[in-house]
């Protein structure tokens, strides 16, 4: 490790502030409020916690996550410590110890709070107290005298509402000026409580309002009930799920337009030949398979951005606890296995937030057990084929194949905490915030940043992926068959037809360059292996196809059958639910198109996830893993779903 | 193989960048050492 020094001379690196404070006191709304400058997500190295950086040409604001206090043996305490000894900052920035520390705490919970300030005093940094949400205490008809705080504290005190932007001025003010505390609060915890307990008596005129809290108390009883609070969970979900689902349909209608009209646009400016197919049958349709899913993410983001700053989330976590405790998982699991039906990438980020290491890990191996939205387009294609002209038992098949997907993940994750991450989890330690009025604002800014890290994460690996498999596709070329030449010669002299015959000629040839393809190959050497499952070669290579994103296995299965990739069309999805194979016999009967619908409930099918878990739970064995036991699980399922269903016919 | 094709050389040159790429990704990476600037009591020492 090295050192420098700095000199006399004036400094010109900017000065850095660290924000720091317990969870829920409103510490990101603050920051948002303080930091017009750039804003940026950055890691830490070596951990898996992130931080929102925001820099200008004096400044560097680092908004540190959000702990109940520091000499706790958790991942957060401990980037909080090290940041503030001067051993860490996130990537990009040089560590040192922070200029400034910038404490903020919630005025309605103030006593709870100072023992995070006491600790913070004790660090002798220049520091600054921000007393919170004082919107909400003057609700409680709660008020905090600052002047006496900041005697007590022995530094600078100012209150603001970062809700609503009252006495954000004052902070960005006393920013410039903050003092090393000359007070020493005690070390030991339960000498810092008792001193907590003092310094709020002192400075703190409580007039709780009879109202409020029995409004509170009868929300709290409602949504933390074992058997009402689990109806109003389920209620809550089934609105934000229809929610998500609903409102979504509408951008990625227009998403997927909008990358056909660019594979058009772009085929007809160029010439024919490799760069174009490569151009628009891998790039512009691999990318655009996955970044027409990004607004059921940044809803799915928005909304739950949205629940949490109403203060609703931490109760549903803790009626979940119950829930999960007997799986092994704890309530702290509930947010990263909600997000992970949007997609198991933030899913797994978002199990940064859970406390224990085991919990976590168990989290992330099951995650992508929950059916995210790249299995949508497979949920859809073979529930049609099973029930068509059936839509309520559609629905109620896509209903069973979540269910389904939840089960297996909590199994699974019973299992894992049995066997190979045996031990006692915490329990969860959880302070339930006042109930909010919505942060929009805050919940926007997350939103953004979490569709970056989305379309940073997965559409890249995404773009190299479709660019491999389009290759191993698209080559060696083979003659067309004799077949498609015919059909050909006599579209060239008929009057009527001729593109029917011609449409017809593609299809064979677009089968027949799949078959001989380094992709149709690799797919006719390993069919063996699925033939237990019901599957031919063509399905065989649409689950290898989509081995790195399951959601390409519905166009691959539409190249090769139709000879397009436009599932949108309806006779396109129609002719692939009509299929054949090579013998004459159905492609999907009944028991290959339960056994695929299983095969793709319960596999992990998406390469962006491995390499995420391999990155979040430290290592590839983890990744393998997981890989391993939903393959495993996945083949097992298949297999016995199609022998259950070819016997009872 | 169209080997005389010039758009399959870019195209293969393309796909194996990519692959490349991918395997960059996947391979872990050493973790890097971090810098820190020497502090005394929590200020910058001044220079004499």
């Amino acid at each position: 490790m090295s050192a420098t020094t700095r000199g006399t001379e004036p400094l010109t690196s900017p000065r850095t502030i660290a924000v720091l404070g317990n969870p829920n006191v409103g510490k990101s709304t603050l920051f948002n409020r303080i930091s017009s400058a750039r804003v940026h997500t950055s890691n830490f190295p070596g951990t898996t916690q992130d931080a929102s950086v925001a820099t200008n040409a004096d400044s560097t604001i680092i908004d540190l996550p959000g702990i109940y206090a520091l000499d706790l043996d958790t991942s957060e305490s401990s980037v909080c410590r090290r940041v503030l000894k001067g051993e860490l900052a996130p990537r990009g920035l040089e560590a040192h110890v922070p200029d400034t520390l910038l404490v903020v705490v919630d005025a309605t919970n103030l006593m709870r709070n100072l023992t995070l300030v006491g600790e913070a005093l004790a660090l002798r940094l220049p520091t600054l107290v921000v007393v919170n949400m004082t919107d909400l205490a003057a609700r409680k008809s709660i008020v905090i005298d600052t002047e006496a705080l900041s005697e007590c504290l022995g530094c600078p005190v100012v209150s603001c509402s970062a809700r609503t932007g009252e006495g954000i001025q004052n902070v960005i003010e006393a920013m410039s000026d903050p003092r090393v505390p000359d007070r020493t609060p005690p070390t030991d915890l339960d000498a810092l409580e008792l001193w907590s307990e003092d310094i709020y008596a002192h400075v703190a005129a409580p007039q709780a309002s009879v109202l409020h809290d029995r409004l509170t108390d009868r929300l709290d009883r409602a949504f933390t009930h074992p058997i009402l609070g689990v109806f109003t969970f389920a209620l809550v979900m089934t609105g934000f799920f229809y929610a998500i689902f609903k409102l979504a349909a509408i951008p990625m209608d227009l998403i997927d337009a909008w990358f056909g009209t660019l594979g058009g646009w772009i085929g007809s400016l160029l010439p024919e030949g490799a760069i174009r197919d490569l151009l628009v049958d891998g790039i512009i349709a691999g990318v655009g398979g996955t970044v027409i899913f990004l607004p059921q993410i940044v809803l799915l983001f928005f909304m739950l951005a949205l629940l949490e700053s109403t203060g609703y989330l931490a109760r549903a976590a803790f009626v979940i606890d119950r829930v999960m405790r007997p799986f092994g998982l704890s309530g702290h699991s509930f947010v990263p296995l909600l997000s992970s039906h949007a997609c198991a990438i933030p899913g797994i980020m978002a199990a940064r937030a859970v406390p224990d290491p085991k919990d976590r890990l168990a989290t992330i191996l099951v995650a992508p057990f929950m059916s995210c939205t790249a299995r949508i387009p497979v949920y859809v294609l073979l529930t049609g084929v099973l029930f068509p002209d059936r839509p309520s038992a559609q629905a109620l098949a896509f209903t069973g194949c979540y269910v389904v997907g939840a089960i297996a993940g909590l199994l699974s994750a019973l299992i894992a905490r049995r066997t190979i991450l045996r031990g006692r989890s915490r329990p969860m330690a959880l302070e339930l915030p006042s109930y909010r009025t919505p942060d929009i604002r805050a919940a926007l800014m997350l939103t953004l940043d979490r569709a970056k890290v989305f379309l940073r994460k997965a559409g890249s690996m995404i773009l190299a992926i479709s660019i491999v498999l389009w290759w191993l596709g698209a080559y060696p070329h083979s003659d067309p068959p004799m077949q498609a030449v015919e059909l050909r010669e006599q579209a060239a002299v008929v009057v009527e037809g001729a593109s029917e015959l011609e449409a017809q000629a593609d299809e064979i040839e677009a089968r027949a360059s799949v078959e001989r393809s380094f992709l149709g190959r690799i797919g006719s050497t390993i069919e063996p292996v699925f033939e237990p499952l019901g599957y031919d070669r063509q399905l065989t290579i649409g689950v290898l196809a989509s081995f790195a994103a399951r959601e390409v296995f519905v166009s691959t299965m539409a190249i090769q059958i139709t000879g397009s990739d436009d599932v949108e069309d309806d006779s396109i999805v129609e002719r692939i639910a009509t299929a054949q194979r090579d013998d004459g016999s159905p492609l999907f009967t009944p028991a290959t198109s339960w056994s695929l619908l299983i095969f793709y409930i319960l596999a992990m099918q998406c390469l962006p996830t491995l390499v995420v878990t391999a990155k979040e739970a430290g290592g590839w064995k983890w990744a393998l893993l997981q890989l391993g036991w939903m393959s495993g699980l996945a083949y097992l399922g298949a297999a016995i779903a199609y022998r259950v269903v070819s016997i009872i016919g | 193989m169209p080997w005389g094709d010039w758009q399959f050389w870019i195209v293969t040159l393309a796909a194996i960048g990519a692959l490349v790429w991918l395997v960059k990704l996947f391979k872990p990476r050493k973790k890097r050492s971090v810098r820190t600037s020497l502090t005394i009591e929590g200020d910058r020492p001044t220079r004499r």
